[in-house]
């Protein structure tokens, strides 16, 4: 099993007008057959959350890989306790830089959503809104978004009770792709309600990249982000990342 | 080199998201003349900027309350998406029962609330926009703290809006959680300024998401400094 893995941002138009960065980020690995990733959101009204955003995907992706031998072995709880740990490690980390850069740990607020995905299993874990979707042969694996109650509220990995949202789902069949994204992508990858991938999206997606190479299918995945049709539908910031099995 | 995109593609809005805005106004017999032509002149404003916001004509929701009359508050037309939105012409007559308007809108806002949870659409907080250019003529102290607990409960954002010389914005402050610091003095008849003002905001928190706090737009275009 080979992933071969598709990861774009775009820029929202509210970001572009107020001549904001992007604070969406992705990351991904491979570790033998198994496919390892996260999408970060950073917060709106965090000042410095394109940079939480990335240092979190980023790190939680190196730390799982440099422990990439564990996976295949790992039951849940040995799956819990590796990625606790992990993204303990990385709210630490983060929690260094602040004090460094003499802000507070809630100015790199962001969320998290990522997968560990093996050949015939896996899990999300998830902090916070963004969308994890594994397609099987038959069905889907949801890793769903949580919010407060209103939607423009939501947890992060900064915030002080993050592991009361820390949520890690189990993937129990083989998957023929997996999808990651941040809540400004799932108004249109979404079907209404989000309980299943929009098709009219994904299936002329997922078609173009199976017949892609990385390079390509990841340049018209951002195009397509950024595709001012978009910009009718959401003025945030659109992450998806797409991991194909062979 | 710029990449086309992924032919064929759909890219449509799926989301079902609402921010509701109820509109408590005063049409009491002191807002008759300048007052409430500039008033009606203000809400059409609003209904042709948030129409002309792709996104803010399909999630902002939007309800009138009218209060005037002999002690009377109601419903002006019912709940309905920016997009269908038609400002209607108010008239100014009679006494200013506050409180009943403002209990007639913490109600609809859990009713309407009731019923984006019933059918599984999101929301954002809704807002309460109570504007006044007088004093309460009817027992407006309970309705008061009921609305002040609503919103520091979380359960709607409260707007106090005073209007000329003689409204008062220390009994308009107990309606909201941070009293009279929480009130806004209109400069003068400010009506279009204070419109396009919260035409902006719904846009703005109609498209927030994943954040605390959102930024509103500075009120100085329409409000008087208040020491």
């Amino acid at each position: 099993m080979a992933w071969r893995i598709f990861a774009a941002s775009a820029k929202g138009s509210s970001h572009v007008a107020a001549g904001l960065p992007c604070q969406d980020a992705s990351a991904f690995a491979r570790h033998g057959e198994w496919l390892i990733a996260v999408v970060c959101d950073g917060a709106g009204s965090a000042a410095s959350s394109h940079v939480g955003s990335s240092r979190i995907s980023h790190a939680t992706v190196q730390a799982l890989t440099a422990r990439g031998e564990l996976l295949a072995s790992a039951d849940h709880a040995d799956i819990e306790k590796l990625v606790t740990d992990v993204l303990t490690e990385t709210r630490e980390a983060l929690a260094e830089h602040a004090r460094i850069a003499r802000t507070e740990l809630s100015a790199y607020a962001a969320t998290v959503v990522g997968v560990v995905m093996g050949p015939e299993h896996g899990w999300f874990f998830h902090v916070g809104d963004g969308i994890g979707v594994a397609r099987h042969d038959d069905g889907i694996t949801l890793s769903l978004p949580e919010n407060g109650e209103y939607a423009n509220e939501t947890f992060f990995l900064t915030g002080h009770d993050w592991l009361a949202h820390l949520r890690i789902s189990p993937i129990e069949k083989p998957a023929r792709s997996v999808l990651l994204m941040s809540d400004g992508a799932m108004p249109f990858v979404m079907a209404k309600g989000n309980q299943a991938l929009f098709a009219p999206f994904v299936e002329p997606v997922e078609r173009f990249l199976a017949q892609a190479d990385e390079a390509t299918g990841t340049q018209a995945l951002a195009a397509t982000l950024d595709d001012p049709r978009t910009h009718g539908i959401t003025s945030d910031d659109k992450t998806l990342l797409i991991a194909l099995g062979d | 080199m710029t990449q086309p995109v992924i032919p064929d593609v759909a890219l449509v809005d799926n989301t079902e998201q609402r921010t509701p805005l109820v509109l408590v106004l005063d049409c009491s017999g002191s807002m008759g003349g300048a007052p409430i032509n500039q008033l009606n002149e203000g809400l059409q404003l609003l209904e042709r900027e948030l129409k002309d916001d792709v996104i803010a004509a399909k999630r902002v929701r939007l309800l009138v309350i009218r209060y005037g009359g002999l002690d009377t508050a109601e419903v002006v037309g019912d709940w309905c998406d920016a997009m269908d939105f038609t400002a209607p012409t108010l008239e100014a007559n009679g006494t200013t029962p506050t409180g009943q308007a403002v209990e007639l809108a913490l109600g609809e806002i859990e009713a309407e609330k009731a019923r984006y949870k019933q059918s599984g659409i999101a929301y954002t907080r809704p807002w309460l926009f109570l504007m006044s250019d007088g004093v309460p003529t009817d027992a407006w102290e309970s309705g008061a703290q009921r609305c002040c607990e609503a919103e520091r409960s979380h359960k709607v954002a409260v707007f106090p809006i005073a209007v000329g010389e003689g409204s008062h914005p220390d009994t308009l402050g107990a309606f909201c959680s941070r009293g009279t610091a929480g009130v806004k003095r209109l400069a003068g008849l400010q009506f279009n300024e204070l419109f396009l003002w919260l035409s902006t905001s719904m846009q703005v928190v109609s498209q927030s998401k994943t954040g605390d706090q959102v930024q509103l737009p500075a009120t100085d275009s329409w409000s008087t400094v208040t020491a």
